[in-house]
């Protein structure tokens, strides 16, 4: 298997930027949308919210990942949102703690300084 | 190869033309003398080519070959897409019969599926294959099949999904709190809590947009899993596609709906994906030589049982990884392993048992990673879920009647007209096919890589044949299994296509075959799993005009049955012969005998009794206007575009002004 090129690697580490902006964008809007509940008449707030819970905290454990190729970027992700999530959803459920608006503060809050910091070093 | 003596003082050796030669390489110090240990280069005559006679001109093919490498295969993956719209327009679902969906799709849906395989196919063969291009074509490809009833029908089709849906809503209106009692499933909650959490966070009142569209996405993350798993165990540029595609092709088992099982083999991939990939290691020395050495030149190979005990106790090398990734992979897929225990029943055991193997042939770092999922599991059954372990352990330990369990699911899905008959042994016609490619693949995976594991993670899901988890485990056992056989399957077929380059075409054929197989054999039940939005808005004024503690029933399974009010409404049954009034003989005497409250029926489940049960045409109108006849009950809602969706009351019960009625979702 060959090696990337340096402008691939390059290519490679803009993409990972914006796709950490966009998560980033997309946390602090479905916050905003829930925090002032706007009603999410055209599905254009499940899908913010939904997008960034299930990709947001993955990216943000994903994008340490040197070199990795994008679908094991990928496949981290989407492992590692859905993960979180799933132990975040059976931790309110187990101790009858259940505040979904205020869970989706604390994990965009948890994972936005980890995109932040993906937006500017890209691995 | 050097061809030329350099050296200035050369004698040995063609002579040089050195005339003029101000540019020669020059070597610095050589005292004249020639020097016997290293005697100069001879240089090789130049032996000039046969003048080719005639060349043969290039043909069209060759003569546009980078032009078809740049554009063919985008071209082909927009055509597709943009026959979608006109596959809506052509397909006729109110003609859905015994044969499913592919007998009522029109032209513009198979040549979707033609031009996104073609869009594959040519990507593939380009000389140098473009990775984004190849992911494009693959999600496109995994819309024009997989996807396709996400695109065609209005609604998500299952009933099942619908029901999940339900247990999202009964979670997210008990605040949290799972209903106890109701189901098996609730005992594992996480993912019912999961979508509540979104579902609240986002303010929506439903998921019904999520549930249509969920196979799709969670297919293509599937493939995504395959495709870094095949890198890892292939190598290679096009073979780790080619075995994302014969994964998607051969995954007619439809456990990619919205589910906490679908959701299982995504974090089941990404553990397994980095077991064999940035964690993979092997039992050799650190010239990659597995066992000791032998001891001299054409010494006698040591004795099998001796190979082994000294590859046992060889330890794994270390991957090539530094420290801080290995431990954030360690992290990721520990987290995975943890996730997925309070999610689904089955999906841990599968994940444990292979790391397990993984682990005693030593083919990971990190069998700490066992360890977790054991304790995990231990722990969750022990405190978090004690209920389980003392009303659930059966489903864990199954009840050893292997032969039970393969009736069940394997003889009883052997059902209906004949149309369905062909659907179900095609079903497990592909099946045996995966099981074959797989196994043959194991061959070829042998004799280049004298590695057996592979096909044994296969086979460790076959250990739930013998736990009484009913009809679905088979299908199960095969979907834990297929990631390795697809893989195995495309060692397969790169090996065929190393011998023979005549199997290429052949290949690509077969591919547009496999994927016209796929949509026949996944729409097969679609005549009675195609659900309409009218269908769950009927059956959402039910709830909100139903007093609570009523006991509402549907006919049979297929509809959006339960996808509100789980708990505020019984469904009674429990008696012999009654659990689904559709198969019953006895129609009237069962809901005589039940006693409900409301009928709810779907027309999805008028199809299912004609064509999987055998039943007339008619049969549930039939039965309706004989309640009706009867006086016990009223028809009280009857959609006018389907005559089959009806709603029919016991005469007398109250009925909630549904004006009045909060939305209990």
């Amino acid at each position: 298997m060959s090696m990337p090129s340096a402008a691939e690697l390059t290519r490679a580490r803009t993409a990972r930027r914006g796709v950490a902006v966009m998560l980033v964008v997309a946390g602090a809007v479905a916050c905003l949308l829930a925090a002032f509940d706007v009603a999410g008449g055209s599905g254009l707030r499940l899908a913010l919210t939904v997008g960034f819970l299930l990709l947001g905290p993955g990216w943000a454990a994903a994008g340490f990942l040197r070199r990795a190729p994008a679908a094991h970027m990928w496949l981290l992700t989407v492992g590692v949102g859905v993960a979180t999530t799933l132990l975040a959803a059976q931790i309110m459920v187990s101790a009858s703690w259940w505040h979904p608006d205020l869970m989706t503060y604390i994990i965009t809050g948890l994972s936005v300084p980890f995109l932040l910091r993906h937006a500017v070093v890209a691995q | 190869m050097t061809t030329q003596d350099t050296r200035r003082d050369a004698s040995a050796g063609p002579p040089r033309d050195t005339a003029g030669d101000s540019e020669a390489t020059q070597v610095l110090s050589l005292d004249g003398v020639r020097n016997l240990a290293d005697p100069p280069t001879t240089a090789l005559p130049v032996v000039p080519m046969p003048p080719t006679e005639d060349p043969t001109p290039p043909t069209w093919l060759d003569r546009n070959r980078p032009t078809l490498d740049r554009w063919l295969s985008p071209a082909l993956a927009l055509l597709a897409v943009a026959m979608l719209p006109l596959a809506v327009a052509t397909t006729d679902l109110a003609a859905l019969d015994g044969w499913g969906l592919a007998k009522v799709l029109g032209p513009p849906a198979w040549l979707a599926l033609l031009f996104a395989v073609g869009a594959c196919v040519s990507e593939l063969y380009a000389k140098r294959p473009r990775i984004p291009m190849l992911g494009a074509a693959t999600g496109v490809l995994i819309l024009c099949s997989t996807g396709l009833p996400s695109v065609i029908q209005p609604a998500a089709r299952f009933g099942t999904a619908w029901t999940i849906t339900g247990f999202v809503d009964a979670v997210a209106v008990a605040n949290g709190v799972p209903p106890q009692g109701l189901d098996a499933r609730f005992s594992w909650p996480a993912f019912f809590a999961q979508w509540a959490w979104f579902r609240q966070a986002a303010g929506a009142d439903d998921l019904d947009v999520v549930l249509r569209w969920f196979p799709f996405a969670v297919v293509t993350v599937w493939a995504i899993g395959i495709y870094a798993l095949a890198r890892s165990m292939l190598g290679g540029s096009r073979a780790p596609w080619a075995a994302a595609w014969l994964f998607v092709g051969l995954n007619w088992i439809e456990q990619d709906y919205f589910s906490p099982q679908a959701t299982g083999i995504c974090l089941l991939l990404t553990v397994l994906t980095f077991a064999l990939g940035p964690l993979a290691t092997r039992r050799t020395d650190s010239s990659g030589v597995p066992g000791w050495p032998a001891p001299h030149l054409g010494a006698k190979r040591l004795p099998l049982w001796h190979r082994w005990v000294v590859s046992a106790m060889t330890p794994p090398n270390r991957p090539t990884l530094p420290p801080r990734q290995l431990l954030l992979v360690y992290f990721c897929a520990a987290l995975c392993i943890l996730a997925v225990i309070p999610a689904h029943q089955l999906t841990p055991f599968a994940i444990i048992g292979q790391l397990a193997l993984l682990a005693v042939v030593g083919r990971y770092r990190g069998r700490g990673l066992v360890l977790v999922g054991i304790l995990g599991v231990l722990v969750f059954i022990l405190i978090a879920a004690r209920p389980i372990w003392t009303t659930q352990i059966g489903l864990f330990i199954g009840d050893g009647n292997t032969g039970a369990a393969v009736e069940a699911g394997i003889g009883n899905r052997l059902t209906g007209d004949f149309g369905q008959q062909i659907v179900k042994y095609g079903r497990f016609a592909v099946a045996a096919l995966s099981y074959g490619l797989g196994f043959l693949g194991a061959i070829v995976y042998w004799r280049r890589r004298r590695d057996l594991v592979p096909i044994g993670l296969a086979v460790v899901p076959m250990g739930f044949a013998a736990q009484g988890y009913g009809g679905e485990g088979f299908l199960r056992i095969l979907l834990f299994g297929l990631p390795i056989l697809t893989i195995l399957g495309t060692d397969l077929l790169r090996w065929l296509v190393r011998w023979r380059g005549w199997v290429r075409p052949v290949l690509a054929v077969g591919m547009v075959a496999l994927f016209a197989m796929l949509i026949f054999l996944r729409g097969g039940n679609d005549s009675y799993q195609v659900v309409y939005p009218r269908d769950a808005e009927m059956y959402r004024q039910v709830v909100a005009t139903t007093p609570p503690g009523q006991n509402v029933m549907p006919l049979s399974d297929p509809g959006p049955f339960a996808i509100e009010g789980l708990t505020m409404f019984g469904r009674g049954g429990g008696i012999e012969g009654c659990g689904r009034i559709a198969a019953a003989t006895d129609k009237v005497g069962c809901i005589t005998q039940i006693n409900p409250d409301v009928i709810v029926n779907f027309g999805s489940i008028e199809a299912q009794g004609v064509y999987l049960y055998l039943n007339k045409p008619g049969w549930s109108l039939e039965l309706a206007n004989t309640l009706v006849a009867q006086g016990t009950y009223t028809m009280w809602f009857q959609d006018p575009t389907d005559p089959y969706d009806f709603v029919l009351r016991k005469t007398g019960a109250p009925v909630i002004d549904s004006q009045a009625q909060v939305n209990p979702g």
